[in-house]
């Protein structure tokens, strides 16, 4: 556990704080969720923060934060992948079936974070902040298999069977907080800036930017968090204060019996396992419900369409008779929609619009 | 020596496409590579582009690449060619790049010139040389592991000699010296 300095710090115990100094070196996200937050306790000490960590960089002689020079050498990579797939699909365009589309598959670096709550009673939460004067959209999946959500900031929500989510209306880019019912897998935009939140009536699982899944059923007793790539943080609404952070590949199960002593250890009640190591390009079990191999041999867009459609449950209309017969070809696993249409556009441009849970096609 | 293993299965599993396996190696890389460069060039964006240039260009060229018996001093090579081209590309310092070209003998910058070098702020130069004077070596040498190599206050305990209370207590002087001369 990270030695996080008093109220009362000074500047200098700031510096020679290790940790502290990881923080400024970017070496871990889970070193940064740790920092911003304690950060975000001190406003009134803001200025020397920053001192220290303006002495910190000096010192360092501006080695940079390896997160985020790694997180441009990604974007390098995407953008040379890009930049070659739209070459090869020049010479395809008369049809001749190269293995080019490969590098589509590989772009996604499905970062994904499953997470199944099961809980004794009827989830309360929904009613949660009904004097709240911000109104809030509800979408339910019924009977759909699958339905997705596109929210305002770019990230992908599937909501699986019988679930629902509550979406404040103020959500937007800085304030991206909301609540669920059921089960989904999250696909979230990154932004360490502006946490993303989610609420279950017993935990809140704050992410900065990754993919995960979330199950919250009612009526059952268990909750199943599981983390393919990236970090998450989950905090016990029961006992305030307590938090388990997720590395990958691990998932967290946590028995949700009502509180009968509040003294009782936590401990016993979260626990945390590694999850089973499953061949590589195959989904753990965990989201596998969600993960599809799309695989498209010279079809037309307007079948692709389809297809999206009924996997992922969001209406896709194109608005164009042109557009639907651009044909293209591709293998996408484990992607998501909007990552799968970002692909597509590459091989030969169209826009898309994204309205709730409707997605509009457009020369 | 296992580290070195490590990094070498990584390669291998880069060279097989793994792209996880590239992002290892860079994490596993990256301050070292960054240290070496700013040795070389105390300017830390143009280390900084070429140190990620290089792993792209390992990427570009993976099929074409050939196991490696020590991946960190491939690395480093590839680094100082990347830093010599851009360089010469930016006919930026002729003083670096004859240097540089002198390549078997050539001189590392010390801690103390990079500290200098690499601020851009003329007053905070002086600052900073006016500082590095005023701190005994000893300090000095304590800074530099920690902040420089990011050794952590045990290590620099064994390596240098000390209790590691006195290790943490010289560098916090230091620091509290240093937030001086720097206001």
């Amino acid at each position: 556990m990270i030695q996080m300095p008093a109220a009362d710090f000074n500047v200098e115990e700031l510096i020679c704080n290790e940790s502290f100094q990881e923080y400024c070196l970017g070496t871990s996200l889970e070193n940064q969720m740790h920092w911003r937050e304690w950060m975000a306790r001190y406003p009134h000490r803001q200025n020397d923060i920053a001192e220290a960590e303006k002495i910190v960089m000096i010192l360092n002689v501006k080695q940079g934060s390896r997160i985020e020079q790694l997180k441009a050498l990604r974007s390098g990579l995407t953008q040379s992948e890009t930049f070659r797939s739209a070459i090869f699909r020049k010479e395809e365009l008369k049809p001749k079936h190269s293995r080019s589309y490969l590098f589509l598959s590989s772009v996604a670096a499905a970062m994904l974070i499953g997470i199944a709550f099961l809980y004794f009673y009827k989830p309360s939460f929904l009613g949660v902040n009904k004097d709240d004067e911000v109104k809030s959209t509800f979408f339910h999946s019924g009977k759909a298999l699958r339905k997705t959500i596109i929210l305002k900031d770019g990230s992908v929500i599937t909501l699986a069977r019988e679930s629902s989510i509550r979406l404040p209306e103020d959500f937007n880019s800085s304030k991206r907080e909301l609540w669920l019912n059921g089960a989904a897998f999250f696909d979230v935009k990154h932004d360490t800036a502006h946490p993303f939140i989610v609420h279950t009536t017993f935990n809140d699982i704050k992410v900065l930017g990754t993919t995960f899944n979330v199950k919250a059923y009612a009526d059952s007793a268990l909750i199943e968090t599981a983390l393919i790539q990236g970090m998450v943080r989950i905090n016990s609404k029961k006992y305030p204060g307590y938090f388990v952070v997720l590395k990958p590949n691990q998932k967290l199960v946590s028995l949700n019996a009502p509180v009968k002593n509040t003294k009782e250890k936590p401990g016993l009640e979260y626990q945390v396992s590694e999850l089973k190591n499953s061949p590589e390009d195959v989904a753990p079990p965990e989201v596998q419900w969600v993960r599809k191999r799309l695989d498209i041999d010279n079809l037309p867009l307007s079948v692709i369409a389809q297809r999206l459609q009924d996997w992922y449950g969001i209406e896709i209309l194109i608005r164009e008779d042109e557009v639907r017969n651009y044909r293209y070809s591709g293998v996408f696993e484990n992607e998501t929609i909007l990552k799968t249409l970002e692909a597509l556009q590459l091989s030969y441009p169209f826009r898309f619009e994204i309205k709730g849970d409707k997605i509009y096609i457009h020369k | 020596m296992g580290l070195g293993e490590d990094d070498h299965n990584y390669w291998e599993q880069m060279r097989l496409g793994d792209k996880q396996a590239l992002f290892e190696l860079y994490n596993r890389q990256y301050f070292q590579l960054i240290r070496s460069g700013l040795k070389i060039n105390a300017d830390d964006e143009l280390v900084k582009d070429c140190v990620n240039q290089v792993f792209l260009n390992i990427w570009d060229k993976r099929e074409r690449l050939h196991p490696v018996e020590n991946v960190r001093a491939y690395l480093l090579t590839s680094l100082r060619h990347c830093m010599l081209d851009q360089l010469s590309y930016l006919n930026k310092t002729n003083a670096a790049l004859s240097k540089m070209l002198a390549e078997e003998d050539w001189n590392e910058l010390s801690y103390e010139q990079v500290l200098i070098n690499i601020q851009q702020d003329d007053d905070l130069k002086e600052k900073l040389k006016v500082a590095i004077r005023q701190l005994s070596p000893r300090q000095m040498e304590l800074i530099q592991l920690k902040f420089f190599e990011g050794l952590s206050y045990e290590q620099i305990a064994e390596r240098t000699g000390q209790t590691v209370k006195t290790a943490y207590n010289t560098i916090y002087d230091a620091i509290k010296a240093l937030r001086k001369l720097l206001k």
